[in-house]
């Protein structure tokens, strides 16, 4: 959690993504270099003491 | 040009904050000039709303927000805030609108009920607005100014040369500094502020004679940072400003009688603006409130 797992450049600025969940990125789903619309996964996130994966997604 | 970083979280109060956006209905101009921001306000459950629609009449090349013929107004708007402030629990609101020069005065009564409607539903609510010049009228001023907001924002936007290449045409500095003035003097109670966006391609000697007005128009609050082009479609970034840079000017502001500086480049009008709201009344208070030329850096 905190650590930061992405970084998605806009035209304003680059934001670094940082990471809702302790966890492992288990997937990759957007890939590097490419773009991304609104609200779409980026990856997935085994999370630590939870059964089920979560997808960290963009704005 | 290398861009800035942001660290940004989006944690779970952002994604409520977004959710309940969305629900209500309500135009952000967080979302609407895609503030750099967002994440770190509505992750703390601050948000400013845009009246008056999406869409703005004015071509300002540096903006963002949606440019042409807007919709009429929705008479429900200044109810749906007051609910929305409710419902977020909101004790200091930043409002703020697209500019209507299609309207006879330019939305003033709409923003006036708005802000009545505001304080009617939520007692002891602090209310900020960043109102249009409205075309420099008076009776358009008066009625915003006397329907009881506690700041009134509005922005110079650049020095007086940039102004010309960098607003529209129909937006003027001497008319910006003029809608302050008229505030302050309808009611000296009143707390002032504006912004600069620095980056266009100004000089600090620019700068320097920019926020010297602005006093001169006796506006309590002023606010620096740097200008971040939205997209190709607006004006390019002509200079990034270190920190060292707005460290430099806060002093040069805090010397020319500012009662509160905001100097940050990711700094926007309505950044913190609940923070600067409190200190400043604090610091006015002290160093004699609506008097003018009185707010001196303690």
């Amino acid at each position: 959690m905190g650590e930061a797992v992405a970084e998605i450049e806009i035209e304003k600025a680059i934001l670094v993504i940082e990471s809702p969940f302790d966890g492992v990125v288990r997937e990759v789903i957007a890939k590097p270099g490419s773009s991304v619309e609104p609200g779409s996964e980026l990856m997935r996130v085994e999370v630590f003491g939870e059964d089920q994966d979560k997808g960290v997604g963009g704005q | 040009m290398e861009k800035i970083r942001i660290r940004v979280s989006v944690g779970s109060r952002y994604r409520e904050l977004a959710r309940l956006v969305s629900r209500l209905g309500i135009a952000t101009v967080c979302e609407g000039a895609l503030c750099p921001n967002i994440f770190e306000c509505w992750g703390s459950g601050v948000a400013t709303f845009m009246i008056m629609g999406d869409t703005c009449t004015r071509g300002c090349r540096f903006c963002y927000v949606r440019k042409g013929s807007p919709q009429p107004l929705d008479p429900m708007e200044p109810v749906k805030v007051a609910e929305a402030v409710r419902t977020l629990g909101l004790d200091y609101v930043t409002i703020t609108s697209v500019d209507r020069d299609d309207l006879p005065d330019g939305g003033a009564s709409h923003f006036a009920e708005t802000i009545r409607s505001i304080k009617r539903v939520n007692p002891g609510v602090r209310v900020e607005v960043l109102i249009p010049d409205f075309g420099g009228d008076y009776d358009a001023i008066r009625l915003v100014v006397e329907s009881g907001p506690d700041v009134v924002a509005h922005n110079i936007e650049t020095v007086r040369r940039l102004t010309p290449l960098a607003r529209d045409w129909r937006a003027g500095y001497d008319q910006s500094l003029e809608v302050l003035r008229t505030a302050k003097k309808i009611n000296p109670g009143i707390i002032t502020k504006s912004s600069i966006l620095l980056g266009l391609g100004e000089t600090l000697d620019e700068v320097i004679d920019a926020m010297r007005d602005l006093r001169g128009a006796g506006v309590d609050i002023i606010v620096l940072s740097q200008y971040l082009r939205p997209s190709p479609k607006q004006l390019p970034v002509a200079k990034v400003y270190t920190m060292e840079d707005f460290r430099e000017l806060e002093k040069i502001a805090y010397s020319l009688g500012f009662a509160y500086v905001v100097a940050h480049p990711l700094a926007r009008t309505s950044y913190r603006a609940r923070e600067a709201y409190i200190e400043t009344c604090r610091r006015l208070r002290i160093y004699g409130e609506g008097l003018e030329g009185s707010a001196r850096r303690p």
